[in-house]
């Protein structure tokens, strides 16, 4: 599966590497959750410099999972916290690179909110269960469940309507 | 079918991840083709142990006569507006030799000027071992300038040695040996260990302003031989356990904001920036800070900050009317290449990624777009979901009175909380309708508000908030508001003001 995240065992100890294996895979998750390269960019940056607060990690830690883990969340945190700040008009618009290569798919992925996107993304693209993606943003599995359900069925419905 | 869904999906959301353009964290040094090393901002973020050195070698014109010979290497990238070029006058240098090295950048763009945005360092120069595993990223200044390059003149950018390290970071040795770090005292010249060498020259200028999203960034490259010199020196080479600075500075007293801002911060609405950032980050609620005070800090962690080091570190101090009070560090040091880029809140323009400068009036009323009081797919404004409002009794809309006010000028005279009180309206049922007005201020001007600017609708005849109708309710006849502006000023200068202008609640 192209571009899916490769489970890498923190022993090597070298954050550097680590940050040039992960983060194009990382920002591409995040520019589909959160529909903006740039943005993308930031969070995996800030994600970056989190794990470097703690490196090295632990003996057996899954590097690509904690990033991808706390890249995810932030990308629903930022956006609670630019909301809360109030000044912040946040850019939705459509990426060059996305209306060339599937605008229907991106513009149904439009429809959705973050957290939908992100258990998308998740549990599609990368095979999460839903209970792992439940954790990652402190919420039941019912709850996962519910968001895929009504996410694919929007997805469903606007795809469709483009055929 | 389901399963059928999935699979196009996933196939489909897999060619667009594809498709993101990722620039390469940590690119291979092809000149002419590679994207540039400098990058964009990075979020703030505490990196606790992080040295950072810049050194600033004094121009020397070592290219004054032209190209020294055949042998003289030079790299150039160019994306038609600008090129950057780097050169040295011959490819092979012994390890005790200095490597002399400087970069042109030049407007081509067709126009007979063009002015941009950039650190002051303009260019940053690092080197990387070809085959090997050493490399050093620039780093440079935080700050941003604006600078005019005429169309067709070459600006001569001499050798700068910078470079950062982390103490845990397995390269560290290497670049404190390249910096030459001893007892404190860089060494400006660049000279380095036997082996091939790439030395490359980044720019990053942005048009319109700091963080203009148009932006040239480009990066060169050549390529040199260093020999086994054949005299013995004092070469940083010899020892990689050079010492790291051992320097501690003394702490600062803390002074109140804003008159501690020239001594920290080379902008007031930087130093506003790094106390709207400190207030929002410690959870204290604007209208509560009493005072805000601020020192120069140290480095956070074990490593103390060096003499000359690149950024800084600023102490926020929050206290709020409770008597309670609350610490913050801005870390405004510089990430490596690997790890970052500028720090949006350290540079002298405070842009927050994607959106306004910090100051930025901006409007908050609550019913702004409609009332959000009915079962939404999510969050507005991502899922707006605006409930219709019911119809209005002639009789009460007759007897209704909206505020209307085309412009008020609010002198500003203290730093802190304010509430201006800018009327009263009569709403027919209890149902506000609109509540909007325009605040005129400029990103420039000295106030700094990090919240912007509310206008909030107060029952007078003890009704539930505005901020749901439901809730709110109908009521017969009018209800009775009183309108008030809200804002926190961080900072101003003699003869500020806010002027709202077109309030309209009705």
């Amino acid at each position: 599966m192209q571009g899916a995240i490769t489970p890498v065992i923190s022993d090597v100890g070298s954050l550097d590497e680590a940050v040039r294996d992960h983060r194009p895979w990382l920002v591409r998750r995040l520019a589909l959750v959160v529909r903006d390269v740039n943005e993308a960019e930031d969070l995996a940056q800030i994600t970056f410099l989190r794990a470097a607060e703690r490196w090295p990690f632990p003996a057996g830690q899954d590097v690509a999972r904690w990033f991808a883990v706390v890249g995810l969340r932030l990308a629903i945190d930022e956006r609670r916290r630019r909301k809360r700040w109030g000044f912040l008009p946040l850019r939705d618009s459509d990426q060059e690179w996305a209306m060339a290569t599937d605008p229907d798919l991106w513009r149904a992925l439009g429809g959705l909110d973050r957290r939908t996107r992100a258990a998308l993304v998740m549990t599609t693209l990368d095979g999460y269960s839903q209970d792992e993606v439940g954790v990652v943003f402190g919420v039941p599995r019912g709850t996962v469940a519910s968001w895929l359900s009504r996410g694919r069925t929007r997805l469903r419905a606007d795809l469709e309507s483009h055929r | 079918m389901t399963d059928e869904f999935d699979m196009r999906l996933r196939k489909r959301l897999n060619r667009l991840a594809a498709a993101v353009p990722v620039e390469p964290a940590n690119p291979s040094l092809d000149v002419h083709t590679q994207r540039p090393e400098v990058r964009g901002r990075v979020q703030f973020g505490a990196f606790a142990t992080l040295v950072l050195l810049l050194i600033v070698v004094a121009g020397s014109g070592l290219f004054g006569g032209g190209r020294s010979n055949g042998d003289a290497p030079v790299g150039s990238m160019t994306d038609g507006v600008f090129r950057l070029t780097i050169r040295a006058p011959k490819d092979h240098f012994r390890a005790d030799e200095a490597i002399t090295v400087e970069a042109l950048v030049e407007f081509v763009g067709g126009d007979k000027s063009i002015d941009v945005w950039s650190t002051p360092d303009v260019v940053g120069f690092g080197v990387e071992q070809v085959g090997g595993p050493h490399r050093i990223a620039p780093v440079s200044r935080l700050s941003c300038g604006r600078f005019s390059f005429p169309s067709g003149q070459a600006e001569r950018y001499p050798f700068v040695k910078s470079g950062g390290f982390y103490p845990e970071m397995p390269d560290a040795d290497f670049v404190k040996a390249y910096l030459n770090i001893s007892g404190n005292v860089p060494d400006p010249v660049l000279r380095l260990p036997a082996g091939t060498w790439s030395i490359f020259a980044v720019t990053d200028l942005a048009e319109s302003d700091c963080g203009g999203t148009v932006r040239h960034t480009l990066h060169a490259a050549i390529t040199v031989e260093v020999d086994e010199g054949d005299v013995a020196i004092e070469s940083p080479w010899a020892s990689l356990d050079t010492a790291a600075p051992s320097s501690t500075p003394s702490q600062e007293p803390y002074r109140t904001f804003p008159g501690v801002c020239p001594a920290i911060s080379p902008s007031l609405n930087q130093c506003a920036g790094f106390a709207a950032w400190a207030v929002g980050k410690s959870g204290v609620t604007p209208g509560h800070v009493q005072r805000i005070e601020m020192t120069e800090a140290q480095c956070p962690g074990d490593s103390a900050c060096p003499t000359g080091a690149v950024g800084y570190v600023v102490g926020v101090h929050i206290v709020t009317d409770a008597g309670t009070s609350s610490d913050q560090l801005v870390n405004c040091t510089r990430v490596p290449e690997s790890l970052g880029g500028i720090n949006f809140l350290c540079a002298e323009v405070v842009t927050i990624p994607g959106g306004r400068p910090v100051g930025y009036p901006s409007m908050r009323s609550p019913i702004s777009g409609g009332y959000h009081d009915v079962p939404c797919a999510g969050p507005a404004p991502e899922n707006p979901c605006a409930t219709a409002l019911p119809p209005i009794e002639p009789s009460a809309l007759s007897e209704s009175r909206p505020l209307t006010i085309r412009s008020v000028e609010i002198p500003i005279d203290h730093v802190g909380a304010y509430s201006i009180d800018l009327g009263e309206a009569t709403l027919p049922n209890g149902i506000l309708t609109a509540a909007s007005a325009e605040v005129t201020s400029s990103p420039t001007d000295p106030l700094a508000s990090y919240d912007g600017y509310a206008l909030n609708i107060t029952s007078l005849d003890g009704g539930p908030p505005f901020e749901n109708y439901y809730l709110h309710g109908w009521r017969p006849g009018v209800e009775h508001v009183r309108v008030t502006l809200s804002f926190t000023v961080l900072s101003f200068q003699p003869g500020a003001a806010v002027v709202v202008a077109n309030v309209d609640v009705h």
